[in-house]
């Protein structure tokens, strides 16, 4: 390690510390969060669709994002349901996020419900690229765990926090306690899968979409999403729009992994060994651009 | 103003913010009890449906004691028991997060899924036959691993999918 910040358990030294005895690993990227916009849009039933810009940011690339629903309002309204009729979707671009509901293009304006239709959460924005392929340097993994010790590392707090114990456990106050394990990236894989496979088979042993390659050296976290890109020809946000017009590729991510949405859709699942992790799923036809996270395990758990 | 720590790194070519204290991150505290991380060795029992009954047990629950509702990730990976129900082959060492659906469809449904709240975190078996001919549930065949972070983020509300 050249550059940036490690910090270790006690008694151990920073070049040597297996995984397990790192507490803090700069070369280790983590989710870090953006921003966190309030959504609220909504439309009557009798219009085609709506849309509203949430927000610019100056990030450069479309983020990842999480979408939290709000659940004080009527569960049918929000996007968490995801009816057959009406849908919530977010979009991004390298400029801007919007959120918006619609209805189904096949659906006759004004058919179902009452309305109106409302989309009310909070979308969480990562400061991390879907596109940038990323490996951390080598890790070294090992199979036995040892008792941290705590009292040493650094913490800070969050910002409006100031008079918070720094011996609170609760966690939401800091942005960093290396007395806590958090989610350090591993590995950053974007991959097109440009042809149609056919998983028809049964079992599908060999049907496998991606296989990615890890060096974690036991079955890591992860989270996987299919990437659905929405250019000027789509039909979408629709013509007159006011999207602000630069119109790179948007982009809107659809958890196929992670996620019930996609267990539904795709029937996807993943096998993984200490070497790699694979995609693979039982619908006919299956293709388009996949990112996957893998994340360090906080415990570093063999299973 | 900021304060805190930040750390940058040359990337492609420019200086870039690599980390900064003052956003937040998932982090999980290892030593809170209830456990906030833990590894569950589940094995379902054999639940009986019949008319679209839903039939559910609890396998894990967890009084999480944050004062909001958590960010939950939750992976469930197959210990033992190989099974193939139609097209959906799940073999020992296969894992999947959230929900892990095991036959679905006109059949039977077979389901673990995990809530989350204000207050508790649970991983739930849940079952339902929707013809009128009742059938068991062959779940206590098989044994799982539920691996499971209670994060510092505050996350939505989970129920069983589209309830």
């Amino acid at each position: 390690m050249t550059s940036g910040i490690r910090v270790v358990q006690k008694g151990t030294t920073v070049d040597n510390a297996a995984d397990f005895q790192v507490e803090f690993d700069s070369r280790w990227p983590l989710l870090e969060i953006y921003d966190e916009i309030n959504v609220d849009v909504s439309m009557m039933p009798t219009a085609f669709q709506n849309f509203q810009v949430v927000s610019p940011h100056t990030l450069g690339f479309p983020p990842i994002y999480e979408w939290i629903p709000d659940e004080t309002i009527p569960r049918f309204y929000t996007i968490a349901s995801m009816s057959a009729d009406y849908s919530g979707r977010i979009l991004v671009t390298d400029k801007n996020i919007m959120a918006t509901v619609e209805e189904t293009f096949t659906a006759t304006p004004g058919t179902y419900g009452a309305g109106p239709v409302r989309m009310k959460g909070v979308i969480r924005i990562y400061r991390n690229s879907p596109f940038n392929q990323f490996v951390s340097e080598t890790l070294q993994p090992v199979a036995a765990s040892a008792p941290a010790d705590k009292t040493q590392g650094f913490k800070a707090l969050r910002p409006g926090q100031r008079g918070n114990a720094m011996g609170d456990t609760e966690g939401s106050e800091f942005g960093v306690n290396t007395n806590f394990k958090s989610l350090g990236i591993h590995v950053v894989n974007h991959t097109q899968v440009g042809a149609n496979i056919d998983f028809s088979a049964s079992p599908p042993s060999s049907a496998f979409v991606l296989s990615i390659a890890h060096k974690s050296g036991y079955k890591p976290l992860y989270w996987s999403f299919e990437l659905t890109f929405w250019g000027k020809t789509q039909n979408f946000p629709g013509a007159g729009s006011t999207w602000d017009g630069t119109y790179v590729d948007s982009v809107s991510f659809d958890p196929i992994i992670h996620g019930q949405v996609s267990l539904e859709r795709y029937q996807s699942r993943a096998y993984a060994d200490t070497v790699t992790i694979s995609l693979d799923g039982v619908q006919s036809v299956l293709l388009g651009d996949f990112v996957t996270f893998i994340f360090h395990d906080p415990l570093q758990v063999a299973i | 103003m900021r304060s805190g720590v930040a750390i940058y790194d040359q990337v492609n070519g420019q200086q870039e913010e690599i980390f900064g204290s003052d956003k937040g991150h998932f982090l999980v505290d290892l030593d809170y009890v209830p456990n906030r991380f833990n590894v569950v060795e589940v094995t379902p029992t054999d639940l009986t449906s019949s008319n679209g009954t839903v039939v559910e047990e609890v396998l894990v629950d967890v009084k999480h004691g944050l004062l909001y509702v958590p960010r939950v990730i939750v992976f469930f990976y197959v210990k033992s028991g190989e099974f193939l129900v139609g097209q959906f082959f799940q073999p020992t060492g296969s894992y999947t997060s959230d929900t892990y659906f095991w036959s679905s469809g006109a059949g039977p449904q077979d389901t673990l899924y995990h809530t989350v709240d204000d207050t508790h975190f649970k991983v739930i078996h849940r079952y339902v036959e929707p013809s009128s001919t009742p059938s068991t549930s062959s779940s206590n065949l098989r044994t799982f691993d539920i691996k499971y972070l209670i994060g510092s983020l505050k996350g939505p509300i989970v129920r069983f999918p589209n309830s």
